[in-house]
This record gives C-alpha cells, sequence and structure tokens, in this order.
C-alpha cells in the first residue's frame, strides 16, 4: 500500500500550478468564438472559418463506434484559457508559476542537451519558443501559430487545413472552431535538422480543453524529427484535446513524428493527425499512449508519390478506467509505397485497449509492401484487448502480410527470470519493459527514462 | 428489394462498408420442395412456417430436416435445387459418437439457396462437417452455419464454397464445454462480378477450449470480398488458443479484396493469433514448377488445387473428384 | 551441500505423480551426474530444486547447506546461491544481453554493481567462452542459435559464480558445438568450494571433467549409483538393466 501511495505523491505530472489565467471562456457560442478571434487580433478569413465550424459541429452527430463519447458535455469545458503570460524567447521571463511546472517536468533541461528548439503550451497558449540561432538563419521557421498567421501568411494559407478538411469529423469541427496555440513548422528545402525540435502541451486549468494546432511542412530533401510531449495534472472535471495535426513531408524528404502522451486519468484525447506524403519521402510515426480517461487516435498518411513509405510504432499501455481506442489508417495511393506498423498494447486492472486500423491499398498501388504487426498483452482477467484490423485491397502486385497475437507473459519467461533472482513483480516489469522496447528506444534519453517511468508507474498500480 | 445482411457484431466506420452488405435481391416464392435425398441415418422431415438465420433472410416456409445422431455413422444429405430452396437442418449429435457427415447442394439452373444448419455437439463426440455447395454460377447463395460444442467435443466445419455469383455466408460457433476444439476451414472462388460476403465468428467461452478458422479464396476478374473473421475470447475461457488464417489468392488486377480479421480478449492466459496474406500466387512456386516442365497455367492450377486442401482432407473420394473438376473450370 | 530425503513430485497440471522417493546428496567439490530414460523425471528434478510452479513437492524435503527450502520461491533459492542452465533458455525481446546480466548479478548480490569493474569482467569471460562483444546489445537469446543460447547460458554462470550449478541438458538433441561449450564452461567454473549437477543423456558432455558421481533416475526414483565406470557402462548397454 505504502509502496502506491509514495508514487503518487511524488508524480511529477500531478503538480497543479495556481490557476493564474487571466481570461477564461466556457461553453461553445458564437460570442465566444468571436472573442477568441478578438483576442488574437486574426484577419477575418479566420474567423470566417470559425464560425463555419461550429455550424459544423453542432450539426454533426457522434461517431457510431468506438468508445462512448456521451461524458462530453461541451458547456462545461473551458474552451479558452489565456495563461498570464505572454510569448517569451527567453525562459527567465516566463512567470514562476509557469515555469516552475515545465523546469520540475524537465523541459529547459532537456533543451539545453539533446534538441534543437522548444515550444512549450500552457493551457491555451504558447509560452515560449526558441530556436537555435543558426536554423533561423538556414531559413527553418519554428513559431507559434498565431505568429505564422500574422507573418507567414502565404506559407500559412498555402498549407493550413489542406490535409484535414474541416468536415472530417465532429470534434474536428469543434477544433477549428476553438484552434489556439500550436506550432508552425517550416524546413526549406536541403535542410537537414541533426537534434531534435520539441513542443510541450501542458494543460493546467481544470476543466479546460486544449485546441492547439500544429502545422509541419518539410520540403523536398529537407529531415526532420519532432517530438510532442503532453501531460495535464489530475482533476474531478473532464478535460477534452481536441487538437490537430497536419504534416506534409516533401519528396525525398523524412519526418519523424514522435509523441509520448501522459494525459491524466479525467481526459478526453480525440486528437487528429494527418501526414501527406510524396514521392520517395517518408514519415515515421512513434506513439507512446499512457494517459487519458478515452482516447480515440488513429494518425492517417496518405503515401500520395511513388516510393513513400509509412512506418508506425506505437505502444499503449491502458489501466484502470482508461479506454484507449487507438491505431492508424493508411492510404497506398502510387506505385511502390511501403508501410512497416509494429504495434503493442498493454491491458491491466480493467483498462481497455482497442487496436483499430484502415488500411487502403489503392489500384494504383503497384509493386506495394506491407507488414504489420500487432502484439497485445493481458495481465490479467478484467482488462479488455481487442485488435480490429479493416483492411482495403484493390491491387494485385503486392505483398502483403498482416499479423497479430495476444497473450499473457510467458510463465516460462518469468521462471526464468525468476532462477536470476528477480522476484515476480520485478520480472513482469522487466518483460513489459523488454515489450516496450522497440518503442522506447526511438525517443532520445530522457523521454526513453521517462517512458519507463511511467510503465513502471502503470504496473505498480496493482500493488497493494 | 434491397436488404442489409450479415450483419457485424463488431463495428466500425460506415465508409469503410465492411459492416453489413446491401444487397439490391428479387427472391422468387417458395413452392413445396421434395428432392433431396438422406442416407445414413434416421431422420425427420417436415416443413416449418419461420425461417431465421444470422444472415437477417427471414421467411414464412422453410423445409426442415431434424436428425439424432446416436451410433458412429456416415451421413450423406444431398439436395438439388429447381429453383429456389430455403432449408434448415439440425443436427444433434449425442455423446461420444464419431461421424462424418456431409450435406451436398447442386443445381443445373440458376436459384437461390438460403440455407441454415444448426449443429450441436455431445461430450466428447467427433465430428466433420463438410458443406459442398456446387450450385450454378449465377446462382445466389445465402449459408448460415451455427454449432455448439460441449466438453471435450471436436467439430471440423468444412464449407466448400463454389457457383453462385452472390454468396453471403455466416458462421457462428460457440464453445461452451471445456477442452471443446472447433475448426472451419472454407474455400471459395469468384470470378466476374461476384460477390462474397463472410462473417464467421468464433467464441470462446470455457477453459482449455480451441478455436480456428482457416479460409483461402480465389479472386479472378472483377470479383469483390468482404471478410469479417473474429475470435472472440470471452471471460472464462482461460488457457485457450483460438487463431484465424485468410489467404486470399489475387488472380486479376480489378478485384476488390477486403478484410477484417478480429480478435477480441476479456481473459489473461489465451494465446489468440490471426494472420493475413493478399496476393499473387508465390513466384517461387510457380518457377519451382515451371522449372519441372509445367506451363505456368498448369502450376497455377495445381498450387491452388493444393491449396483448397485444406477443407477437402476429410471428404468422399468421388466429391473430392467432382469438387476438383469444379475447381478447375473455375481457374 | 545439497541434501534430497525422500523428495515426491506431482505435475500441477494434472496431478500425475513424477517423482517417488529420490534421495541425493551433493557435497562442496563434488560433480554429480543424473542420467536415466526418457519420462524418468530428470528434467523434473532440475525443476523441482528450483521451485518452478509446474511441480508440486508432495512429501519429503530439499535442503541447502543446511537449511530446508521447501517453502522458499525461486528467487530466494537464487539468491542463496544456486544456478540452472535451461536445457531451451526462453526468448526475452527487448532485454539486452548487457542489461540482463546487470541486473541478474545485482539481484544475487544484493549490491548494485560496480558498472567498471562488471563490464571488464564480463568482456573477459566473453573472450573466454569465444562470445563477439556485440552479442551484448543483442536481445537475450532472440534468434540466437542452439550454441549461441548455451553460451549465454555459459556466460551468466560464470559471471553469477553460484555455489551449486544445476545443467538440465537433458535434449536429446545436443549438437557437438554446443557440447563443447557447456563442457568448457563446466572446466572453467569448477573448484573445490562449488559444485555442480549435470542432467544428461549422453555421456560426451562428461568427457574430461576428471571424478564424478553417477546416479541412475528411473520411475521417478534412484536406482544405481556409482562413479564414471557406471556412465560408460550405460553408454554402452543403455538402461535395460535397470528398468525392471
Amino acid at each position: 500500500m505504502a509502496k502506491t501511495q509514495v508514487s503518487i505523491d511524488t508524480n511529477i505530472y500531478n503538480i497543479k500550478a495556481k490557476d493564474e489565467s487571466i481570461l477564461k471562456t466556457y461553453g461553445l457560442t458564437e460570442k465566444v468564438v468571436k472573442e477568441i478571434s478578438k483576442l488574437k487580433d486574426e484577419p477575418s478569413w479566420i474567423l470566417d472559418i470559425r464560425l463555419k465550424a461550429l455550424k459544423l459541429f453542432y450539426e454533426m452527430d457522434n461517431p457510431t463506434w468506438g468508445p462512448d463519447l456521451k461524458l462530453l458535455d461541451i458547456e462545461r469545458i473551458a474552451t479558452y484559457v489565456k495563461p498570464n503570460s505572454n510569448m517569451e524567447r527567453n525562459w527567465e521571463d516566463i512567470p514562476t508559476e509557469i515555469k516552475t511546472t515545465f523546469d520540475r517536468l524537465g523541459i529547459p533541461e532537456a533543451e539545453k542537451k539533446s534538441l534543437s528548439g522548444v515550444g512549450a503550451q500552457f493551457d491555451s497558449e504558447m509560452v515560449y519558443h526558441n530556436l537555435e540561432e543558426e536554423l533561423s538563419k538556414k531559413g527553418v521557421i519554428y513559431t507559434n501559430f498565431d505568429e505564422a498567421i500574422h507573418k507567414y501568411p502565404e506559407l500559412f494559407k498555402k498549407y493550413f487545413m489542406k490535409a484535414v478538411p474541416i468536415n472530417d469529423h465532429k470534434y474536428i469541427a469543434l477544433h477549428y472552431a476553438l484552434f489556439s496555440g500550436g506550432s508552425f513548422i517550416y524546413i526549406p528545402k536541403g535542410v537537414k535538422l541533426d537534434m531534435p525540435l520539441q513542443s510541450y502541451f501542458r494543460l493546467n486549468a481544470p476543466g479546460a480543453g486544449q485546441f492547439e494546432h500544429t502545422l509541419i511542412i518539410v520540403e523536398d530533401d529537407a529531415s526532420l524529427e519532432f517530438i510532442e510531449g503532453c501531460s495535464a495534472p489530475g482533476y474531478n472535471e473532464l478535460n477534452l484535446h481536441a487538437g490537430c495535426v497536419e504534416l506534409f513531408v516533401g519528396e525525398n524528404a523524412y519526418l519523424r513524428f514522435s509523441t509520448i502522451e501522459n494525459w491524466s486519468r479525467n481526459m478526453l484525447n480525440l486528437n487528429t493527425k494527418k501526414c501527406i506524403v510524396s514521392k520517395g519521402g517518408k514519415i515515421e510515426w512513434i506513439t507512446g499512449s499512457f494517459g487519458s480517461k478515452i482516447s480515440m487516435l488513429y494518425p492517417l498518411s496518405i503515401l500520395n508519390g511513388e516510393g513513400a513509405t509509412c512506418e508506425y510504432t506505437g505502444i499503449s499501455f491502458a489501466g484502470n478506467g482508461q479506454n484507449l481506442d487507438t491505431g492508424l489508417k493508411v492510404i497506398l495511393n502510387a506505385p511502390k509505397t511501403n508501410l512497416f506498423v509494429n504495434s503493442k498494447s498493454i491491458s491491466k486492472d480493467g483498462g481497455i485497449c482497442t487496436f483499430r486500423s484502415n488500411v487502403d491499398v489503392k489500384p494504383n498501388a503497384s509493386k506495394a509492401n506491407l507488414a504489420l504487426s500487432c502484439e497485445s498483452l493481458m495481465l490479467d482477467s478484467i482488462s479488455r484487448s481487442d485488435t480490429i484490423p479493416f483492411n482495403d485491397i484493390r491491387c494485385d502486385d503486392i505483398t502483403f502480410s498482416h499479423e497479430a497475437t495476444i497473450g499473457k507473459i510467458s510463465d516460462d519467461m518469468i521462471f526464468y527470470l525468476m532462477s536470476r533472482g528477480l522476484d515476480e513483480e520485478e520480472a513482469k516489469a522487466l518483460i513489459v519493459r523488454g515489450f516496450a522496447e522497440p518503442i522506447s528506444k526511438s525517443f532520445p534519453i530522457e523521454y526513453a527514462v521517462e517512458m519507463n517511468r511511467l510503465i513502471n508507474l502503470e504496473l505498480e498500480g496493482t500493488i497493494g | 428489394m434491397e436488404y442489409i445482411l450479415n450483419k457485424s457484431i463488431t463495428r466500425t466506420t460506415e465508409h469503410s462498408k465492411i459492416n453489413d452488405i446491401h444487397l439490391d435481391l428479387d427472391i422468387p416464392s417458395i413452392n413445396g420442395f421434395k428432392n433431396f435425398k438422406v442416407s445414413g441415418v434416421d431422420y425427420k422431415e417436415y416443413d416449418s412456417n419461420s425461417f431465421e438465420s444470422r444472415i437477417g433472410l427471414s421467411f414464412d416456409k422453410s423445409h426442415n430436416i431434424d436428425i439424432e445422431v446416436i451410433k458412429d455413422n456416415n451421413i450423406l444429405i444431398s439436395y438439388d435445387i429447381d429453383d429456389i430452396l430455403v432449408d434448415n437442418v439440425n443436427i444433434k449429435v449425442l455423446d461420444n459418437i464419431n461421424t462424418n457427415i456431409t450435406i451436398k447442394y447442386t443445381s443445373l439452373k440458376d436459384i437461390y439457396h438460403i440455407s441454415k444448419v444448426n449443429i450441436e455437439l455431445g461430450k466428447n463426440s467427433k465430428v466433420v462437417l463438410n458443406y459442398v455447395s456446387l450450385i450454378s454460377k449465377n446462382s445466389k447463395s445465402f449459408i448460415a452455419l451455427e454449432n455448439s460444442l460441449l466438453d471435450n467435443s471436436n467439430l471440423e466445419t468444412n464449407l466448400i464454397d463454389l457457383g453462385g455469383n452472390i454468396k453471403v455466408n455466416n458462421y457462428y460457433s460457440n464453445l461452451t464445454g471445456e477442452k471443446a476444439i472447433s475448426t472451419f476451414n472454407n474455400i471459395y472462388i469468384v470470378s466476374d462480378n461476384d460477390i462474397i460476403d463472410m462473417n464467421y465468428y468464433t467464441s470462446i467461452l470455457k477453459p482449455k477450449a480451441e478455436g480456428y478458422i482457416n479460409v483461402s479464396g480465389i479472386l479472378k476478374d472483377k470479383s469483390h470480398k468482404s471478410f469479417k473473421g473474429t475470435i472472440d475470447f470471452v471471460k472464462g475461457s482461460t488457457k485457450s488458443i483460438g487463431k484465424e488464417l485468410e489467404r486470399v489468392t489475387l488472380l486479376s488486377e480489378d478485384s476488390i479484396s477486403k478484410s477484417m480479421p478480429i480478435l477480441l480478449c476479456g481473459e489473461e492466459d489465451v494465446v489468440g493469433a490471426h494472420g493475413v496474406s493478399t496476393g499473387k500466387i508465390d513466384k517461387e512456386k510457380l518457377f519451382y514448377m515451371m522449372s519441372r516442365g509445367m506451363s505456368k497455367k498448369e502450376a497455377e492450377k495445381l498450387i491452388i488445387k493444393s491449396e483448397a486442401n485444406i477443407a477437402l482432407k476429410n471428404i468422399d473420394e468421388d466429391l473430392y473428384n467432382e469438387v476438383i473438376n469444379k475447381i478447375d473450370l473455375y481457374i | 551441500m545439497l541434501k534430497i530425503h525422500n523428495l515426491h513430485t506431482k505435475a500441477q497440471d494434472d496431478g500425475t505423480p513424477i517423482l517417488k522417493g529420490l534421495d541425493l546428496n551433493i557435497g562442496k567439490g563434488e560433480i554429480h551426474v543424473i542420467m536415466g530414460p526418457n519420462g524418468s523425471g530428470k528434467s523434473t528434478l532440475a525443476n523441482t530444486i528450483f521451485a518452478n510452479p509446474r511441480y508440486i513437492i508432495t512429501d519429503g524435503t530439499i535442503s541447502f547447506e543446511g537449511e530446508n527450502i521447501n517453502d522458499l520461491d525461486t528467487p530466494k533459492r537464487a539468491k542463496l546461491g544456486m544456478f540452472m542452465s535451461f536445457q531451451t533458455p526462453v526468448e526475452l525481446p527487448g532485454i539486452t544481453v548487457a542489461n540482463f546480466l546487470k541486473t541478474a548479478k545485482t539481484n544475487i548480490t544484493g549490491e548494485k554493481v560496480n558498472l567498471y569493474s562488471f563490464a571488464k569482467e564480463t568482456s573477459e569471460l566473453m573472450e573466454k567462452l569465444n562470445i563477439s562483444k556485440d552479442a551484448l546489445e543483442r536481445d537475450l537469446n532472440v534468434g540466437f542459435s542452439g550454441g549461441e543460447k548455451k553460451k549465454m547460458e555459459m556466460l551468466q554462470l560464470l559471471t553469477l559464480n553460484p555455489k551449486l550449478a544445476i545443467l538440465d541438458e537433458t535434449d536429446s538433441g545436443l549438437d557437438v558445438d554446443a557440447i563443447k561449450i557447456v563442457r568448457d564452461g563446466i572446466k572453467m567454473y569448477k573448484n573445490s568450494d562449488n559444485a555442480v549437477l549435470i542432467i544428461t543423456h549422453s555421456t560426451k558432455i562428461l568427457e574430461d571433467l576428471g571424478d564424478y558421481y553417477v546416479h541412475v533416475l528411473v520411475n521417478g526414483k534412484i536406482v544405481k549409483s556409482g562413479d564414471s565406470s557406471l556412465a560408460l557402462e550405460i553408454d554402452k548397454f543403455g538402461y535395460k538393466d535397470y528398468l525392471s
């Protein structure tokens, strides 16, 4: 018992900074949307989009499949929360409360050691953005969304909403009505970053919603690794994350998009991510989903050019009260395209993990190469693990295989480790970390360490 | 008239169009039916005034055969269909019985066939059920196979599905016995503009049971296939095994292959696996055979026929030849 | 060091009795060999000494260094100084050899290892066993050949340096390379303070090992004990004389 209590107390994610926000709006009305737009001093065409999206949100229905979203009452969600801070470029200038939270999460430390640039968002606004001087000189843009609208309007208009249309689904409509914060990244032709860029999203105000929009453009022959971290402290009210990520990968370009999600257990995570890949380009999704009460995450990759590739490596860990419905969608729309999927999930303490995929091989995807593998680990008999993959294949000249397995930690493995001196719980923890290793090794070391810590915290939940 | 059939229990996005199948059918009315034969067992035959199956078609008239298998023997039921047949075969196999049952359907004309076979196995019984459909090319068939198994029983169901240009198949296996084993082997060939829709479900409820679903199919021309397979480990099915395997051979670039191999799991100590492979005939195999003097076409036929064997291991020799000849015709 | 008295065990899943009154005494500095026909209970013995939950003790005692260990679980037994080399070691995906060795050493000694000296020790042992350095970063046993897996077991044996080594080598398909690896491992490990229990079909593993005791296990009991000449006799004539 003591062990578990100690872990919760020292759970750094659960720090609640004093709510010093200087503005909060609740509910979703035209008035609220106009107010948000005015505060940001947006051009009128953006306000038009917001109002159109608002209408669509009320017209569209919840999905007829997946976890039940009836819990969500939009009237009770704080749709916009402005933190008591302006956008700063200097870490020292950020207000203490906010800075302390991020300091404890290790953000600036990580920047000093292994990142090219960091963005930090607190509730609805970015509070910090910094990019290495050298990269700015090369033409790399890494700025917050609001600034992008004002500073780079042509570039912005060229790509905004081109990957995710306004009527994609109900929660994208919501997103386009309320979007605030997020990053705009542009990597010019041929520029290859050798250290990753990172954005960290922190939801602090209780009952708040986060609707950040991330837009990343990697031009031909360029390369970028981007890391996204998300967390929120645990409250009793429901928090909502309906963010959106639009990614564009140019010809022969490379983008690795890594996410560690550790939203608190009162979070509804309905994020939408889409990526369009051109000829010879490659998108790599690396995802670790640990938090939130309900998650529905299906990053979509459209392989639009010959030789385009999508690689997906992901792990979900659902514990008590969690319903993580995740997977991916891929459309192979050109010859010699490739898809490699390695998805793992762990269910425990009544948690529900569902893997849901949608693979569309179009008639022109000749010589396409697809290999999907899903592994699920059940740690007890009260949890659930469901695998619901869907494939629609309309080209004969392809190589396609899909395998999935479900099982428990093998008794033989546990016995072997116990014969080397580990007790049963230690043996299980080591095996589970080994199970997650293909994902943790894709993150920079701090995140890998963090991921292992999260796994241990999840496992410890049953002790005592 | 529009029908929505073969509805899936596990649902996904509507635009995948795999949750169920929408068909426009012109089903003729039913008259009496007498063109059948049963050998190897006593049976009860009667007309029923209501018929329903998991596919979703219902009728107010059906031809019923009830069979109780009380001793080991080989049973053959055969139907020759003229126009439309709605049939319902109920088989109850008592404890400790070993039996091989073959149900065969043929037709010379283009017909409608709506069928339901329900089989219950008693403890320790071992049954092979061959369901062979050799109806004409442009017929329409709707086959629902259901079974439930008691402790230690073993059922192998082989569905050999040739003929028909609209085929809707449903399999529902209920493993309600400890150490019960159900295996489902299905082979089919579709060509031209044929449509085949499959919804196969094995539910494992008790410990140490095993459920297998193996499907091997050929798609030619502009045919369209939808496959849903589900293995459901219900709480209580400790130490059970459930595996599904779907192999699809594509013989044309215009065919459409949709698959949804589902694994549902609510129990910890189980082994579940599914595999799907889709593509052209293995080039290595073709090359090997051609290097031994076979033409490409001959080699293809041989490979396809060998894959069909998953469902033909326990079938009578004459029927085996009939099936192989039909396959030859189709490919 | 190890004293087994009147040991009876049964299989956990269906209750079949396997060991039916087994006695065995192993002292410091000794090598003991258990041989016997298939199904006699050889693997069960090794696994029972290590508290594998597949087998349940129904009567008798196992003592290690004077202490009754019947109720001790597997890791506690490992910490007392016992080690088992498995017939077919499991694969541990995601757990590297280096990571695993460090974790095992830490758990058994109860102290955090000094990384520098541990790394040095390990690389010396790997050289002796002819294991290439890059094996350290491979996932333990994943995709390893039979011989490579044996080398991993021997590497663990030498790294953890237990008081008693139990080698479960009942795999009748043991190839020549693997046999040599195990033999070399035993030679490197053996000294006058520790002890070895080898469970095997084939006497090839025993070549060159010096003096050892042989026990014939038939139908859950030891029916004959002797020295190396007993092993040679079994090699020549099989077990038929003992199968009554």
